[in-house]
């Protein structure tokens, strides 16, 4: 089979034969990739440094249980004033995946292991090609998301629109090409799970979710959910549920006995996030608001969805869960992405909803300064005794204003925008149930 | 200014290969652009011309 046998491929059966689409695609695809290319080198965040030189003990060290090692070890370098710092708090599978990535990129990338051994930081000589080079897997899977996001529509326009609200959006070019999170890999697997629901195959959808789970945890409060929606029987439900839950039990059995894996991938400070909005109802005890908003969402997605039309439903709630969790925990930036495609979705069914979706972005950016290392540090390979010496934007807002009333301003704004998305959502879905009882 | 365009070429320089490799990756990608854009025109004209739009 020819390349371009395999490229045509991905594109929806409709349109194969049809030169034009196909060269639009095209052009679409090179635009995105050069726009993704020019912000691959020079921008940089610690996390792209900790997530690789954690993966780094795998292909340099043979380090296969990673918990343990950095329990057992330390952080060495951490006297060092390089902004790599070796942990690794994130479920087993990105370490092995990640790591075969690096594994191939090697020949590229010489010198990464004494890079990560040393405290030169953005120092370093060959900074521009290690960005560069770090950030390769991100593309296939930020370019296998987009076009599932093509062939997930059978109306051409709308999956045209879906597309390129992914491939042109600025939380995706941010969160993995500027910022360097991996967060892009697990929102693949999340699309897959909206591929195949709304084909109406809950099984690999639920198998795409828990794959997603693996590599980050936010798939799993969407699993729930498929299993309401598209389980008929209680038996179903139970089973989409299993399907969905067993890859990231096989994925963390083996590390699950050690202390180092408990202590760094399942009670760390980003796990606990989601229980820290609390309201306080006297003597010490508090509502988890959370846990109070996503059952009221499920137990309205089990009395209210639609079963008719369960895909519409399906997106709907999930996007409702993620619209919920952003205002009630203080979610790091590269978060956002994980709502992308079904903001897309969204789009597509709804063009008003656009401006929703701004606001959310413009009320988000001026959030970003409660992180210190925000701009600063994203620049600081271009020039860095310049960017190193600026102050922190939040020592610039003080001047002016208490940052934090500033940022709790922006904080509350983009609440507010959320959770009328939400009320939109669920009212609408409220709407078609008491449309079709009528009918 | 100067001084910073500077400091950045000084350095984005001491990686010769990358850069080499950097650049031709983004102008070859431009051509390509160039190139489909100007292919996809002619075809889409040639459609509406047979169609008789």
């Amino acid at each position: 089979m020819k390349i371009k046998d395999i490229i045509v491929k991905v594109l929806p059966p409709s349109e194969r034969e049809n030169p034009v689409f196909r060269l639009n695609i095209l052009k679409l695809v090179l635009i995105g990739l050069l726009i993704r290319f020019i912000f691959m080198p020079f921008f940089l965040h610690a996390d792209i440094l900790t997530i690789n030189s954690g993966v780094h003990f795998l292909n340099y060290h043979g380090v296969v249980n990673i918990y343990e090692y950095l329990h057992r070890v330390g952080d060495p370098f951490a006297k060092y004033t390089s902004v790599a710092r070796y942990y690794w708090t994130y479920p087993p599978l990105p370490y092995f995946l990640l790591g075969a990535f690096q594994f191939f990129l090697r020949p590229f990338t010489t010198g990464l292991n004494s890079f990560f051994n040393s405290p030169r930081g953005t120092y370093e000589l060959y900074i521009f090609r290690y960005l560069f080079f770090m950030k390769i897997p991100y593309l296939v899977f930020d370019l296998g998301s987009a076009f599932i996001l093509l062939r997930l529509f059978k109306d051409r326009s709308k999956s045209m629109l879906a597309f390129k609200f992914w491939l042109f959006n600025p939380i995706v070019i941010f969160t993995s090409y500027i910022f360097g999170q991996f967060d892009v890999i697990p929102t693949f697997f999340l699309i897959v799970a909206l591929y195949y629901a709304s084909r109406k195959r809950p099984y690999p959808s639920a198998l795409a979710l828990g794959i997603g789970t693996c590599l980050k945890n936010f798939p799993l409060f969407l699993l729930p959910f498929l299993a309401v929606i598209y389980g008929k029987k209680m038996i179903d439900k139970v089973k989409i549920f299993f399907i969905g839950i067993l890859p990231y039990g096989l994925s963390i059995l083996p590390f699950l006995q050690g202390k180092g894996y408990r202590q760094a991938a399942l009670l760390n400070e980003q796990n606990k996030r989601f229980i820290q909005a609390q309201l306080g109802i006297g003597g010490g005890e508090f509502l988890i608001l959370f846990i109070l908003f996503y059952l009221f969402i499920f137990l309205h997605c089990y009395y209210n969805c639609d079963k008719s039309e369960n895909f519409d439903s399906f997106w709907k709630y999930d996007t409702s869960v993620f619209l919920i969790l952003f205002p009630l925990t203080l979610f790091h930036p590269q978060w956002l992405i994980w709502i992308i495609p079904l903001l897309a979705i969204h789009y597509t069914y709804d063009k008003r909803a656009l401006l929703a979706h701004v606001l959310l972005l413009l009320f988000f950016l001026p959030t970003l300064t409660y992180f210190p290392a925000i701009p600063k540090l994203l620049f600081e390979p271009i020039y860095p005794t310049f960017f190193g010496s600026l102050p922190e934007l939040s020592v610039i807002i003080a001047k002016f204003v208490p940052p934090e009333i500033f940022r709790n301003i922006f904080r509350s704004a983009f609440a507010g925008t959320c959770l009328w998305l939400v009320v939109d959502l669920i009212t609408s879905i409220q709407r078609r149930r008491i449309e079709r009882v009528l009918a | 200014m100067i001084d910073f365009i500077q400091v950045f070429l000084n350095r984005v320089t001491k990686d010769l290969g990358f850069l080499i490799f950097y650049i031709s990756l983004l102008l070859c990608t431009i051509a390509l652009v160039i190139v489909v854009t100007r292919k996809e025109k002619k075809l889409k004209k040639e459609m509406d011309d047979k169609s008789g739009v």
